[in-house]
């Protein structure tokens, strides 16, 4: 059986032409932290990492030092997949970037197939652009397809159109409940990307949409997993999502912590290496 | 066929030349036409030549010019076919179909019988499950020829499948998935049909079986028996298969330069099958490849696609759009398949380096957006005789018509769907009024715009014959005429099928009609197709064809 019947995370990541997925790519597979990514793309050569990090490039497939590896995109999902699942080892996840008229929902049956399961639909939208583009002739009907599918909206380039900010926001809640967050030149924290789990997180609802957010990175350090607990249990208020994998001094394996809105979760996770992971909380917090 | 020539005589050529409508005999000279005339006229003017009275009781046509198939329907006969009507194989021999389960079942018995490796899944192909309303095919029917083969049967629609309980034990979800299009039954077990493509990948040794046929010779081989076989001397693939690096080339020119192959072939490239750079590089590497172009395989126009299917719900309509569910509630436009402005990025690089671009158009939003592209590239750039083709333009408006007209272009026009998906187009997904109007031959007639009419094998049955029925008549599968203002007569239905398909493919200077210079590409019918009643055209005997000047065929 593939895998040993193991399921590989799946996320899809949706956005016109010019949202900025390129630049979220980009950050995700220099900062895979360990994780072996397989980056789907639909061009090789707009993946721009340090020369330093390349392993190999034949093309179409571009194989980076830290585990990562950038395939290019036939228009056949089948035959794509099978490339994935020809790997004798699984990759931790893969991030497969959809064309700029991609509809996620139409596409995200594949994510379930042999060998992988749906973590998660981000789209991205350009706030400078998304209310022009929703109106637009041939393509509205589809931006507003990708952005209800989404379980996660990433606003780019809010920094180039501060004023148009609000009238983006309004117009995607028009279209999704999903959480919207800022990102500035494609810095989003990758455990938001990869790692959404629809199978068991609700995402914050759209009473969490106005205003905007602030993300950080904190070190825990090594607690004990019961003082990881109580850590979670005391985040102020304003914390709506914070999600990581924490090395505690009194288990073998990383604890993988999640809170979403008033929920906390923490679970073991024996399929993966400390060697291999880095112990940190990524923490968003609504900055009013 | 020697080299000093040959004339062939028969009971009528019809040339399809205006200016020698038809003729005694055709004198052939090294591939090409050496004369069109009587057999003394020639002779006197040529010499001696020997005449060949293989198609003296024929009347000899210019060879049927398929402008949108894939290879596909060569690909597919690696396995049998299940359907339901009788079907001719690329081997000449007529299926008789399977009209009930136990035909079906008895078919798979006398295949798994022949196979000698019991691990070798049983794949046939065709299956149509809309001719068996009492029951549903299900894997406890596919158990009954072997509990231990794994057992695949691709339906005619080629979005579904149904396979056996052995095959879902091999891939590990007999006893369930949440991979979607996997209905399961009473018991909760998956009944062993895969909707669409993502369930159907579960099934991934057959999947990776059928994709690696698509670029093995062999089925290249099929495809150009089949065409043989209903009357076609040039048939196309029309973007599906890569066409990249040398390899990709070599499969083309290898398949088509063995002795005697039977047809020449047009392979278009696709710009989203894999070809990677900017848009000016990948109209050079398309230029480029003309260079690699030999008498049987033609490289050098493009194909690319706006949108999905109309029994799909997946092709993009301008308002009121398709009818709602049967619940009453919309149904969602279809999907673009490219960026309206990547599209227009590739369109205007290669208009730039003279490339003609065929555009898959099924819905006439997608109609519209190729019309604003063609606009605008025109404008940035004069090439007058650019032939940019619309492919399918299955619900193209006259109005569309008239812009297409004005902007030099062609359309090729998916008549087949008139029989095979008609019913279902007035019923479900546009209605009786834009149905009538579907495939509107009439309409780009009385607009101006020259067109060819397809059968998009394996879509539909390759069959320029029965495609030009389809154009006459309009009759669906259930015996209505849908449309008939649309109908058009039998003459101009061969001229869609050979001279204009040619024009369109860019080699109306060397194929589509019988005329001195051109190639020697003919097919040799029963029937006067003008002298028939109409509505028994594609029923007329193919009995043979020539390409280059030889006889094809066993």
């Amino acid at each position: 059986m593939l895998w040993n019947g193991q399921r590989v995370p799946f996320t899809l990541l949706g956005g016109y032409l010019g949202a900025g997925k390129t630049t979220v790519i980009n950050h995700v597979a220099r900062h895979a932290d360990g994780r072996r990514i397989v980056v789907l793309v639909n061009d090789v050569a707009a993946v721009n990492v340090d020369a330093a990090l390349i392993a190999d490039h034949d093309g179409t497939t571009l194989s980076l030092t830290n585990g990562c590896v950038c395939c290019a995109i036939s228009d056949d999902f089948a035959q794509t997949l099978e490339l994935i699942r020809a790997m004798p080892e699984p990759p931790d996840h893969v991030l497969m970037e959809l064309s700029g008229v991609g509809e996620p929902a139409r596409v995200a049956p594949w994510a379930s197939t042999a060998g992988f399961r749906l973590d998660g639909i981000v789209t991205v939208a350009d706030a400078d652009q998304i209310v022009e583009l929703a109106t637009r002739e041939y393509v509205g009907d589809t931006i507003g397809e990708q952005l209800r599918a989404a379980d996660l909206v990433l606003l780019t380039k809010t920094d180039l159109a501060a004023d148009r900010g609000a009238a983006a926001r309004s117009l995607i809640g028009g279209h999704t409940s999903a959480s919207i967050i800022e990102v500035r030149d494609g810095l989003v924290a990758i455990d938001f990307v990869l790692g959404i789990d629809r199978r068991d997180v609700a995402l914050p609802s759209s009473s969490l949409e106005l205003g905007g957010y602030d993300t950080t990175v904190v070190d825990v350090g090594s607690p004990t997993l019961a003082e990881l607990e109580q850590l979670l249990v005391e985040l102020p208020p304003d914390v709506i999502r914070a999600k990581g994998l924490v090395h505690c001094s009194d288990e073998e394996v990383p604890v993988e912590a999640h809170v979403v809105g008033g929920r906390r979760t923490v679970r073991r996770r024996p399929d993966l290496d400390m060697a291999r992971t880095t112990s940190r909380l990524v923490i968003i917090r609504a900055n009013p | 066929m020697s080299e000093s020539g040959v004339i062939y005589r028969a009971r009528s050529v019809v040339t399809l030349d205006h200016a020698v409508p038809t003729a005694e005999a055709v004198a052939v000279r090294g591939g090409t036409i050496l004369g069109v005339g009587s057999v003394d006229d020639m002779r006197a003017t040529w010499g001696p030549l020997p005449v060949d009275d293989t198609f003296a009781d024929a009347v000899l046509l210019p060879g049927f010019v398929e402008a949108h198939s894939h290879s596909l329907e060569g690909a597919i006969w690696a396995w049998e076919y299940a359907g339901y009507f009788p079907r001719l194989g690329p081997d000449g021999r007529t299926r008789q179909g399977c009209q009930t389960f136990d035909e079906t079942i008895d078919l798979l018995r006398r295949l798994d019988a022949e196979l000698d490796d019991p691990t070798e899944s049983l794949v046939v192909w065709g299956f149509d499950p809309i001719y068996f309303p009492g029951e549903r095919l299900a894997a406890r029917h596919l158990d009954l020829v072997s509990a231990t083969r794994p057992i695949c049967v691709i339906h005619a629609s080629l979005h579904l499948i149904t396979v056996n309980t052995a095959l879902m034990e091999r891939e590990g979800f007999a006893d369930g998935t949440d991979v979607e299009g996997v209905p399961v039954g009473g018991d909760g077990r998956p009944i062993g049909e895969l909707q669409e493509p993502p369930a159907m990948s579960l099934a991934r040794r057959e999947m990776l079986m059928l994709w690696g046929a698509m670029s093995d010779p062999a089925s290249l081989r099929r495809f150009a028996d089949m065409a043989r076989l209903v009357g076609c001397t040039t048939v196309t693939e029309l973007g599906a298969a890569r066409l990249h690096g040398d390899d990709d080339l070599a499969l083309w020119t290898q398949a088509a330069g063995e002795d005697g192959f039977p047809v020449r072939l047009v392979p278009l490239l696709n710009p989203s099958r894999g070809h990677h750079g900017t848009p000016d590089e990948i109209a050079r590497h398309t230029v480029a490849i003309r260079q690699a172009s030999t008498a049987k395989a033609r490289f050098g126009l493009v194909k690319m696609v706006l949108d999905g299917s109309i029994q799909g719900f997946t092709a993009r309509l301008n308002p009121p759009g398709y009818l709602p569910h049967p619940d009453g509630t919309d149904r969602a436009n279809g999907i673009w398949l490219v960026e309206p402005e990547q599209f227009s990025a590739w369109f205007d690089a290669f208009h730039r380096a003279h490339v003609t671009v065929h555009t898959h158009v099924n819905g006439d939003q997608a109609v519209d957006l190729l019309l604003d592209t063609v606009e605008a590239v025109t404008a940035s750039h004069s090439w007058l005789d650019h032939r940019h083709t619309a492919q399918h333009t299955q619900l193209t408006t006259a109005a569309q018509y008239r812009r297409m007209a004005r902007l030099g272009m062609n359309a090729n026009i998916f008549s087949n769907h008139i029989f095979y998906w008609g019913d279902q187009h007035r019923a479900i997904t546009v209605g009786p009024d834009r149905a009538a109007r579907m495939d509107a031959c009439a309409t780009a007639d009385r607009e101006g715009v020259r067109y060819s009419v397809h059968s998009d094998a394996s879509v539909t049955p390759l069959g320029s014959l029965h495609t030009m029925w389809c154009a006459v008549n309009r009759v669906t599968a259930s015996g209505n005429v849908l449309g008939p203002e649309e109908r058009i007569s039998v003459d101009r239905a061969l001229r869609a099928v050979t001279v204009d398909a040619a024009h369109q493919l860019r080699m109306d200077h060397e194929i589509g009609t019988i005329e001195v210079g051109k190639l020697a590409d003919f097919v040799a019918l029963a029937d006067h197709p003008y002298d028939v009643d109409p509505i028994t055209l594609k029923d007329i005997e193919v009995l043979g064809t020539v390409v280059g000047g030889e006889i094809t065929g066993p």
